[in-house]
Order: C-alpha cells, then structure tokens, then sequence
C-alpha cells in the first residue's frame, strides 16, 4: 500500500508535517491536499502555512489569502500565507513605537531609526521573520496538525540549521547578558538599592523558550514529518538526493518523498494515445526505477499528472484522495 | 538594568546636596567603605555589556552578527547605553584608565 | 594626672590642624579661584560622557570618602616612624610644609587636570605632553614602583603576623568575615546596613580572639619565620587576585573599612587628647642629620613619609576615578585638598603614636613602636590598662588590613600592567596566573634582606617622584592654560630634586655593598647566606638604576615640555602687558 494514509497509521501521534523541495514541483499542493484531507476527512483542526511570496496557496484555494492571516477556507482547515515583507515591516514599526513608548520620547534618535530600517536589508532578516513567525504558531498548540510549505530558499533545510545557529547565539548572548546582570545585582546591592528584573534576560529567555519548544517538536520523529517532494525527472532526482544527504548532517530522519507529476502507465495502453505523450511516459520509466532504487521505502505517496490545474476545493480533495491513497496503477514497479 | 538618564534628564541637574549632617556622614561613610566596590562591578558590569552589545547590535558598527530579527526584540532595552556603549567602545583606553577596576 | 600641654602632643597636633585649615581655606580655595577659576557651570566629565560606569556625577561627601579611603595606606602611618629617627621636629615641620604647599597641590590639581581634559587619566595625560614614548616609559616606571610596593607591604604583613601574637588569626577572622559577608550582600541580597552591623561585629570578635589565643609567639617557624609568613601572605593575595572581584576583595575590602577608619579616629582623639591621659612626648625633638642605617635627612625625611605628606599614587587615583566622577567643579578643592589634608591630620596623628614611645623602640627601628604608642594614645580613655592587650591586637591588625587591602589592588593593577606591557612573543607573562604568580615571586625575594627600611626608602622614593612628574604635568597644563604655574612647578622641582637625590643615595649606598666598599645589607638569616646576600645587594643596586634612570628621563622630558608651554604663558603675558 502506498499513500501518506499509511504513513500516519503508524505515525499517529505526528502534529507537524512539513514539505519541503524545490519550488514548483508540488510543495504547496501536497501541503493543501493533506491539510484538506486531515481537516474535512477526519475532522482534525489543521493549520496549513506557506511563506511562498508567490502566493501559491491563494492560487490553489482561489481566494486571496496574502498576508491576510488565518483564514479557515473550509470546516477545520485554516490557512495562513505569510507576506514576510509586510511582517517586517510591522515588526520594525513594533519595535520603533516599542523605542517611543517606553522613553516617552516624540520622535526616534537617528542612528537607532536608521539601524531598524537598515535591518530589513539583512539577507537573514527574512529567514528569521519566517522562522519566528512559524515558532510562534507552532508553540502556540492551538492546531492538531500544522502543515507547512516551506519557502523554496535551500529545500527548507536551511530552517533547521538555522534554529541551531539561532540557539547558540541566544545562548552566548543569555551567558554574556547573565553575567552582566551579577555584577549589576552586586553595584546595586552595595548602592543599597533594589534590584530591578532584567527585561532582557526575560526577553532572551522568552526567545528561548520558543526555539526550544520549536526545535524540540521539529526533531522529534514522531511528532514531526519531513517529507521531500519531487517528480520523475533526473534533475529533481540528484536534488532529492543532495536534500537527504543535508537531512543526515542535521541528523533529522527524512520520512519520506512524496512523486509528483507521474503518469499512470495504464494510459500507455490507450490507443489514441498523442505520440509525444507516448514518448514522454515511456521516459518516466527510467526515472521511476532510478527512483525506487534510490528512495525505495521512502517513497510514500505518488500523485498523479491531473488533466487540469489543481486548484479549488473540489479539485483538492481529489489530489488528498491520491496523496493518502495512491492509486496502484503508478506504482511503475 | 541600570538607569542611565539619557533621556529622562537632558537638563545636566548637579548632584544636589541634601543638606544636613547626617546626610553629609552618610555619603562620607559610603564613598569610604562601598563607593570604590561599586566602581569596580559597575566596570566589571561594563566588560560583560560590551560583549553582550557587541552580539546583539555589532552590525550598527559594522560587525556582523547573524540574526538581526531578535536583536530588534532587544534593542528598546538598550536604547539608553548605545551612546555611552560606542563612546566607551572607541574612547582611548588606557593602563591608568584600569587602576580603579 | 595632668600634664603640661606643651609636653604632651596635643597642643602640636592642633597647631597642625589650624596649618592645615589654613591651607585648604585660604591657599587652596586662592588656587581654586585664581588659577583654576572653578565653575559651577562649566560641564565636567561626569556629565560629558555620563555612562553610569566610569564617568558620572557622584556627590563630593562621597567622593571625599572614596578618595581619602583610596589615597590613605600605610604611608601616613609608617613613614612617621622613619621620619622620627631624626627627631620628631622634622618630621613634624616637614609633614605640615608637604601637606600645605605640595599634598594637597597634586591630589586637587590632577583632578582638575582629568576634569579639564575630557576625564583622561595619567597615561593620556603623559602622551599628550611628551609623547608615547613618554607613556612607555610611565608604565615602565609603573611596574617597577608596582613591585617595590609590593615587596615592602609583603615584607610588612609579615612582619606584623610575626611580632605580634595572634594578629594572624585576628586577620583570618576578618578575611573570614570578608567571605560571609560577601554571601551575605551578593547572594542573599542581605540589606547593607545589616551587614554593615555583623561585620564590625564580628571584627571586633576577630580580635578578641586573637587576643585571648595569642598564638602563635613570635619566630614560630624559627629563623625563616618571615619568609615562611609572607609565602602564607603571599598564597592569599593569589586566591584574592584570582577569584572574581566580589567573591573576595570587594567583600574583604568592605569589611576592612570599619577597623581602618575606627583606628584612625581613635588615634585622632587620642593625639588630641592627650593631656588628659598625660600622655608625654618621650622622643627627643632633634636627633641629627645624619642617622645609621636610615641615611642623611637631605633627602631621606622627604620620601619618608610618603603618603602622609605628598604621594603620587594619588595622583592615580585622582585620574583615573576621582576627577572623572566629579560632579562639580567646585567640588575638586573638598575632594582633592580635602581628602589630602585629612590624610595629614592622620600622618600627624601617627607622628603622635611615635613621640609618645620610648626612643629606644625608634631607635632600634622597632615597628612595635606605632602599635605601643597608639594603644598608649587611645587606652587612657578606653579603659586603661585592662583594654591595652585588646587595643594592641587592634592596631596590629590596623596596620594588617591596611597592607592587606592595598597590596590586593596593587598586584590587580601588576597583573593589569603586565597584560597591557608584554605583548607578542611575550605576551604570557601577561596571562592572569602568571602575571599573578611572578608580581607575588619577586617581591618575596626582594623581602629576602630583611631590611624593610631600604625597602620603604625606594617605595617612597619612587613614590613621591610620581608625585614630582604628576606636579609637572599640572605645572605643563597650567602654563599651557596661561596661568601662573608657580604654586605646582615649585613644589615639582623640589620634589624631583628630593627624590632622584634619594634614589640616587639608596643606589649608591647599594652599590657600596655590591662592590664590597661596605658591608653587605642583609639581615638573619640571610647574612648565613652571603653569595644570596650579594646577589639581592646587586639587585636592588640594578632597581635602583631603573627607576633613577627612568625617573630622570621621565623628568626631564616633562619639565622641557613645562618650559615649552611656560614660553607660551610668558609670551602671552608680554602681549597683553
């Protein structure tokens, strides 16, 4: 039996599902079609997110989702589509209006305004927002399932090392910062002063806590999946591959690949078959075997090549149908 | 977190003598025994806050530090010892500047 | 039983005192307002570059406290005792004249110097008149004068916990307070009051077993008694400058505090009041102007009393924390000639504790004689006779903890300098244990010849020559300035002068050892040693080049830098005349 049904029968405890790939290939599809599934078939309230800045999931929902929010698109399913650009933006004007509140000042100092804005340049800044905002949910455990369509920057990969680096720089920073506060705690007492809490050390310890609950549930098997999505196609095999080697460095066990985009190799066997097609299923063969070998119990699911665009709530359910049970006639071997 | 008055006391007020004898012994006694040991956490204190400021808001002066988001969750805190922190940063130090740490 | 006034020390101390008032509301405050032309309204340092670190406004009875606290060591209490051998009139002549036109000259004008120059310390001060090389030089001279601190203050731990029985527990027993009373404050965050009350507590505790114990006697480790002392001593300033701040000195410090200024008000009041316990001067008031084993009293009795008439550590302190933290400018003459001619008032004091002994004890350079005289000065109104075993314990410990808390910042400051000077292939003998291990190695072997006066006379010759060059760098500042610059270059003359000479003496005296013109200089039982004897003989002859080389350069090159600037005062005079 092949299909994602299978996968969460042994896995029933799994909150956290993420796709990951490179982009176009089906990420955002997969993600919708399980968040369909888990929330109309089997009632579980799924929260499904996307940082695409493409706006993909508005595309396969046909509604305008962009940075609108969370938006329950069907009974239990919520999606939300992350407009990173505008989360900085606001997160900035938070910060400066934070600055002016706090200091009961009119207007922001120069340099400190002129450091905020130049934040939004930093490569990493973006990176950030996403992984923040995606922590942010993730620990609020209001969802039984959260799904995640990770922005195509480095197979989504980047994430989890990402957190790594960011725990160890909270950490340094907590150590100096703690430090600090000692021989603050000792000024302050022989001043005969009383000892204010650090608001940084709360702030640090705030951020902390969040990767920790994040990263926790993310390298945790049996809460959380990683699955790769690919199609029969040599490039999108050799990246799979590079994704899973990166996966091992991390030491975060791959759950599975889903297929994308596969022919049904019955459809040969009809004659009014166009002769490119022909010629273009036959292709996939190769492929497919390539990817047995390579991949073998890792491939989960196989989704077929639709004649039209998936897009749409009917349409959607039909891919989950094939994403949780695949149909057997794909399975090539 | 100390208070430094940046903001709170543009006006340079002097440090007003409450008058009275008591008040007069009291500083005496405290400059004596505690003033100097203040001084010295307090510098102590400072090392740690370079360190600590360096890895939070370095790329305000040009080293690179990796994740700016969290840093902005930092800053409003530290808003009143940027000043003083570059100052402290680029002001010449000196062996005789360490005597009374 | 009354006595004469004029035959007890009171009537002198007094006369000190109305000198010393003279200085601070007449002199100082014609300084403060003619040359300095203070204001209130002109913006200090402490307001500049407010951090709330190093530089911010601190009140002026605060800072008196801190300065007086940091500029008072041993120098006012033991340099009398020097000074006296030759005959308690010098010493006391030459502690009011130093206090009046020179004391209290460097201690307020450095600070005015770092209150006027953007709130830099010796070390910028020195660059920006002579250059790098000059500051070089400076931190040179700095570790060296380091070292012979020290070695004096060592050797002089040593030889109290030696002299007096039970000093050495006492002192355990204020360290041990020390501790608690840091866990007290940091930890448990115990209110400062209440710590403050435990501490004198359980100080005075301290002492009262240490008396009651008297343990161990004297020589308790038989001839190397002192050596094997100050390894002891030595093994708690490593622990000291190895654990963090306020784990330990901090703590030790603050404790430290009560019995220091307790003693000084004590001896204050017994000097004061001596009559009435009739309390007679028993030292005679001139004795020679040469004395054996001490030198001639050109230049000796000048750098004798280092602290308790002019010292230039205090021009450190004023630099480096004092002038940056001044609120006001006006406050520079309280702080600054305040905390000086204080120091002065204890210097006489001590003078006090010194005329009041047998001149047998001076004479046979007994360091008993301050404890004797000050338990004699403050027993008569304390309890008489039962109270002098108690009071004795008290003020060897008195002197303990003043050694004690200086010579813990002062191999802090070694092991910082040694940081700053050796770099590159060098740079690990500025690694914190080894700098620690080797500022605490050689002053051990300097104490080896037993002789602390040698010692004290290079201490406070390379002392007060920091004092001359700090006078004319203000000297420099204030003929820079275009205001007379006289009232610092006067007194930085002589002091320059003075204390090369002395330098210059102590070198030469060691010379004649090392070239067998003299006997060697060592005491039991070293002298069983002679080739070790030599060796030390030649060291201290080879210091005593340095720091006369290093003192000579130093002067020399800041005082062409003062005639320079002095072109410019008398050209300035000249076109407004």
């Amino acid at each position: 039996m092949v299909g994602l049904a299978e996968f969460f029968e042994r896995k029933p405890d799994v909150e956290v599902v993420v796709f990951a790939g490179k982009g176009g290939l089906g990420k955002t599809t997969s993600s919708a079609a399980l968040s369909y599934y888990k929330a109309v078939n089997e009632g579980k309230k799924v929260l499904c997110f996307s940082t695409d800045p493409q706006a993909s999931l508005s595309d396969i929902f046909e509604r305008d989702l962009f940075g609108k929010g969370i938006i329950e698109v069907a009974p239990n399913l919520h999606v939300v589509e992350i407009d990173a650009d505008k989360n900085i933006a606001s997160y900035q004007q938070e910060i400066k209006q934070k600055i002016l509140d706090m200091y009961e000042l009119d207007e922001l100092p120069k340099e400190i305004e002129e450091y905020i804005d130049s934040t939004s340049a930093e490569p990493a800044m973006y990176e950030s927002a996403t992984y923040d905002a995606m922590a942010d949910l993730v620990s609020s455990k209001e969802y039984d399932l959260y799904v995640f369509d990770m922005p195509p920057f480095g197979h989504g990969v980047r994430m989890v090392a990402m957190a790594e680096i960011l725990s160890a720089w909270v950490d340094k920073i907590t150590e100096a910062r703690k430090e600090a506060a000692e021989y603050e705690a000792v000024a302050s007492t022989l001043r005969g002063g009383v000892e204010t809490e650090d608001m940084i050390l709360k702030e640090l310890g705030e951020i902390r806590r969040k990767m920790d609950t994040f990263t926790g549930l993310m390298t945790n098997s049996e809460k959380t999946a990683f699955f790769m999505v690919m199609v029969p196609e040599k490039m999108a095999i050799l990246d799979t591959e590079r994704a899973l080697a990166m996966f091992k460095e991390l030491n975060i066990g791959m759950s599975g690949v889903v297929v994308n985009q596969t022919y049904p190799r019955d459809l040969l066997n009809k004659p009014d078959l166009p002769d490119f097609l022909k010629k273009k299923i036959e292709g996939q063969e190769d492929h497919l075997i390539e990817i047995r070998e390579k991949f073998g119990d890792l491939v989960s699911a196989l989704i077929p090549m639709y004649d039209r665009e998936p897009k749409g709530l009917d349409m959607i359910s039909h891919v989950a149908e094939d994403l949780m049970h695949s149909r057997r006639d794909l399975l090539w071997w | 977190m100390i208070n430094i008055p940046l903001f709170s006391r543009k006006d340079k007020r002097k440090t007003k003598d409450k008058g009275g004898i008591s008040e007069a012994a009291k500083g005496v006694l405290y400059g004596f025994a505690v003033h100097g040991a203040a001084t010295a956490a307090l510098k102590t204190r400072m090392h740690m806050e370079h360190l600590f400021m360096l890895m939070t808001l370095g790329d305000m002066l040009g080293f690179p530090i990796i994740p700016p988001y969290y840093s902005l969750k930092i800053l409003p805190y530290v808003v009143p010892n940027i000043k003083s922190w570059k100052q402290r940063l680029f002001r010449e130090r000196d062996f005789t500047d360490m005597l009374s740490g | 039983m009354q006595v004469g006034y004029l035959e007890t020390p009171s009537l002198w101390i007094i006369g000190a005192l109305i000198a010393y008032a003279v200085a601070y509301y007449f002199y100082a405050k014609w300084v403060d307002e003619h040359i300095w032309e203070v204001s209130e309204s002109r913006t200090t340092p402490a307001h500049m570059y407010l951090d709330g670190v190093e530089y911010f406004p601190v009140s002026r009875y605060v800072l008196y406290g801190f300065q007086f606290k940091s500029i008072a060591a041993l120098g006012p209490i033991l340099g009398p005792f020097i000074a006296v051998a030759y005959g308690w009139i010098p010493a006391l002549l030459w502690i009011i004249i130093g206090n009046f036109f020179i004391g209290w000259v460097q201690d307020y004008s450095t600070i005015m110097l770092t209150a006027r120059n953007e709130g830099r310390s010796m070390g910028p001060l020195v660059y920006n008149a002579i250059g790098e090389r000059g500051r070089k030089i400076l931190l040179g001279y700095l570790l060296f004068y380091l070292l012979i601190i020290s070695a004096v203050f060592i050797y002089l731990v040593s030889l109290f916990w030696n002299v007096f029985p039970g000093s050495f527990i006492a002192t355990i027993g204020i360290i041990i307070t020390g501790l608690i009373a840091g866990e007290l404050l940091y930890k448990y965050k115990t209110n400062i009051f209440g710590v403050t009350a435990f501490a004198i507590i359980l100080t005075l505790i301290s002492v009262g077993i240490g008396t009651a114990v008297a343990w161990p006697p004297k020589n308790v480790f038989g001839p190397w008694s002192l050596q094997v002392w100050s390894v002891i001593f030595a093994i708690i300033l490593f622990i000291g400058a190895i654990a963090p701040l306020p784990k330990f000195i901090t703590p030790m410090n603050f404790v430290a505090v009560f019995p220091a200024i307790g003693g000084v008000i004590l001896i204050i009041l017994g000097a004061l009041f001596s009559p009435l316990g009739g309390i007679k001067v028993l030292q005679p008031g001139f004795k020679g102007w040469y004395i054996e084993n001490v030198g001639p009293l050109f230049p000796i009795l000048f750098i004798s009393i280092a602290c308790g008439a002019i010292s230039g550590w205090h021009s450190l302190v004023s630099t480096s924390t004092t002038g940056k933290q001044l609120d006001v400018e006006t406050d520079a003459r309280p702080v600054g000639a305040g905390a000086m001619l204080t120091e002065g008032l204890l210097a006489t004091s001590a003078l006090a504790a010194y005329m009041v002994v047998s001149p047998s004890l001076i004479a046979k350079g007994k360091i008993a004689a301050f404890v004797n005289g000050a338990t004699l000065l403050s027993s008569f109104y304390l309890g008489g006779k039962a109270s002098m075993a108690y009071l004795s314990t008290f003020f060897a410990i008195f002197l303990v903890i003043y050694a004690i808390t200086v010579q813990a910042l002062v191999t802090r400051y070694w092991r910082v300098f040694s940081t700053e000077l050796f770099k590159g292939p060098w740079s690990w003998l500025g690694d914190k244990y080894i700098a620690t291990f080797v500022g605490l190695l050689l002053p051990i072997i300097f104490a080896l010849t037993g002789s602390w006066i040698n010692l004290w006379i290079y201490f406070g010759g390379s002392n007060q020559l920091l004092a001359g060059m700090a006078l004319i760098l203000v000297a420099f500042y204030v003929a820079k300035m275009r205001k007379p610059s006289w009232y610092a270059a006067w007194p930085a003359g002589f002091m320059t002068i003075v204390t090369l000479a002395a330098l210059l003496w102590e070198t030469y005296s060691f010379g004649l050892s090392t070239f067998g013109l003299a006997p060697i200089k060592a005491k039991p039982p070293l002298t069983q040693y002679p080739a070790a004897a030599w060796s030390l003989n030649a060291l201290f002859f080879i210091i005593g080049i340095i720091l006369f080389v290093l003192g000579l350069y130093m002067s020399y090159a800041l005082w062409s830098a003062y005639m320079k600037a002095r072109k410019g005062e008398i050209e300035a005079k000249e076109i407004s005349t």
